[in-house]
């Protein structure tokens, strides 16, 4: 086997989450210690648990491969990424605090008592839609790594990728997952700086400014890919030459080409991009897995603290991963055109950080990097399943199929629900293999922005917002953001005389706003106001 | 001001500026984008402005929450 070092580091930090998982759940004995760890993790490990939780593969894999692919058009969805973190602080996380609930559900149902069934059954079908689909960019993520690591096919990675979301499922719980979170937050980042430091030492003499020197001569893969006379340029060079020779030569035969730092090479139409902004930056509102981890810690302090060393550990990495995109470019040049020539884009994409790791630091580094990404993947994989089927037999079983079951019907209906679930997205994973997960992630926040970022805002903040506009608003959302996301899916151009684009939420989010304050204005049930709002507002 | 006061005008100001970014970085204004400075074009100049304007807000929403917090 070609990748038995790094192969071997991957098993061993697998099995290091999974230790870790476990230990802590023998200590799990309520659902506030389930679901927020019982308020003891400290901020330290808090903040970097978010850091992990947030800047996980997606933005380690698909931003720095697509910045690798496409210059500096890839980067600007981590903006988006980045920006989300600024109005979730500013315009949730403070009430969410106060109030202290666990869910969205529990959130909504804490103002509007007496409603529960119906704004539970609009969350818990949301809460499946987004999991599935939040699943989807993990599996294909784990899926191309197993399959770069073992050379192994695609399907049999998937099935097994499966397998082991379903394991961290059994184990699960929110202080062996903070924990878990807060080591791949650190080996994600100390992996990013230390293949930019590395990278500018081996690559560019130690040279800084060499980065920029090189990204205003390189022509970016995408480009070459789709010159026929380039590609066969490059594969020709390949055996002989070093990627600066390829990168001038190629320039020599495009000299015309943008540069890796010119915008334009993937930019997206206006409505295009305005819609994947929108979506990114409103997106994380409707997250809860990002929002429960300010509940982990024992005060409001203490989740300022964690705030303070995410933000900063935010800021450096979405700097940095645009760096060292531009690095696995230069160093990766020729690979990057030739996968790109075969089709296999999405390998291109996900795989650019670990190839980057090879090249630097042999299996070694590959082997660190994919483990930190694989078990960022399977963690995200596991708190969504358990977020889901927590749903699933609480909300739907427990609060509508048979309201006088049993606690080991409830779990045996989750567990079968988890298994449902899991194949489903492994079903879509398989479809949807060629696409960027950062893309896919986009998509959930797309998702997300329509169905419950409007209602959790308006929740916390509008008095007039009604029991009945939650539900309408968040169906109408629901409904029209995964109508387009599957329109894009199965390359349909337009629905209803609308252009599909590369995410929902230029359609769905605003209809889902303007659906939530007219059904508010038609209706009264406004739930307890004064009593919610005191709460959350800390009066 | 109060910390929701606060939090409002910060978050008011962080969209206007992300969104003018953003935005300049589709392809109707890629020219815009494009335009260079210091070395560097315009876009990778108002990202960095994000990333940057973004912990400053941070670093004074949480002093002044402490603020309120100890009043």
């Amino acid at each position: 086997m070609e990748n038995i070092v790094a192969l071997s580091i991957v098993i061993l930090g697998i099995a290091l989450s999974l230790f870790i998982s476990f230990y802590h759940r023998r200590s799990t004995s309520s659902t506030a210690n389930f679901y927020v760890a019982g308020g003891g993790i400290s901020p330290r490990v808090n903040g970097w648990a978010m850091l992990g939780d947030y800047a996980s593969a997606a933005s380690f894999l698909g931003v720095a491969g697509a910045v690798a692919l496409m210059g500096v058009d890839g980067w600007w969805l981590a903006l988006g990424f980045f920006a989300a973190w600024i109005v979730v602080l500013l315009l949730i996380a403070s009430p969410l605090k106060n109030v202290g609930k666990y869910t969205v559900a529990d959130l909504l149902n804490a103002r509007f008592k007496g409603k529960e069934r119906g704004i539970r059954t609009i969350a818990m079908i949301s809460t499946l839609a987004l999991c599935v689909m939040y699943l989807i960019p993990q599996i294909v993520g784990a899926g191309h790594l197993f399959g770069l690591l073992l050379g192994w096919d695609y399907l049999p990675t998937v099935v097994v990728t499966g397998i082991l979301m379903g394991v961290f499922v059994v184990l699960g719980g929110m202080k062996g997952t903070s924990y878990n979170q807060a080591i791949q937050g650190a080996i994600l980042f100390g992996a990013l700086l230390f293949l930019l430091v590395f990278g500018v030492i081996a690559i560019f003499s130690g040279n800084p400014v060499g980065v920029v020197t090189a990204a205003n001569e390189m022509v970016p893969p995408l480009l070459v890919a789709a010159n026929p006379e380039a590609v066969a340029l490059t594969a020709s060079m390949a055996a002989n030459a070093t990627s600066g020779e390829t990168i001038t030569a190629v320039r020599e035969l495009m000299p015309a080409a943008a540069t890796a730092v010119t915008p334009g090479v993937g930019l997206r139409s206006l409505a295009d991009n305005a819609s994947l902004v929108i979506a990114l930056f409103f997106g994380v509102l409707g997250l809860p897995h990002i929002l429960i981890r300010f509940y982990t810690v024992s005060s409001a302090k203490e989740a300022r603290r964690s705030a303070e060393i995410t933000i900063w550990g935010l800021a450096v990495f979405y700097a940095a991963v645009f760096f060292v995109g531009l690095i696995a470019m230069y160093g990766l040049y020729p690979q990057l055109v030739a996968l790109l020539a075969d089709g296999q884009r999405g390998i291109a994409t996900n795989m650019t950080m670990p190839m980057l790791g090879d090249m630097l630091g042999g299996q070694v580094l590959m082997g660190i990097i994919a483990a930190g990404a694989m078990a960022a993947m399977l963690s995200t994989s596991a708190g969504l399943l358990i977020s889901a089927t927590t749903s699933l037999s609480h909300d739907l079983y427990k609060g509508i199929l048979n309201p006088d079951s049993s606690d080991e019907q409830q779990l045996r209906f989750a567990k079968i629900g988890a298994g449902c679930l899991a194949l489903v997205a492994i079903g879509m994973s398989i479809w949807l293999k060629e696409q960027n997960v950062a893309m896919l992630v986009g998509m959930c926040f797309g998702i997300a922005a329509s169905t419950f970022a409007p209602a959790l805002v308006f929740a916390v903040w509008w008095k007039k917002l009604t029991s009945q506009a939650v539900i309408i608003g968040m169906a109408t959302g629901l409904v029209t953001s995964l109508l387009f996301t599957f329109g894009r899916f199965f390359g349909v151009d337009s629905i209803l005389g609308l252009d599909v684009l590369v995410n929902p939420a230029l359609y769905s989010m605003p209809l889902a706003v303007f659906v939530t304050v007219v059904v508010s204005l038609a209706t009264k049930d406004c739930g307890e106001i004064e009593e919610f709002m005191a709460k959350a507002h800390g009066k | 001001m109060t910390k929701s006061k606060f939090a409002a005008i910060a978050l008011a100001i962080y969209t206007v500026l992300y969104f003018g970014v953003a935005l300049m970085t589709s392809a109707t204004f890629a020219e815009i984008a494009a335009i260079p400075l210091a070395g560097l074009p315009l876009a990778i100049w108002g990202g960095l402005l994000i990333i940057l304007t973004g912990v400053v807000i941070t670093r004074l929403y949480l002093k002044k929450m402490s603020e309120e917090e100890s009043e």
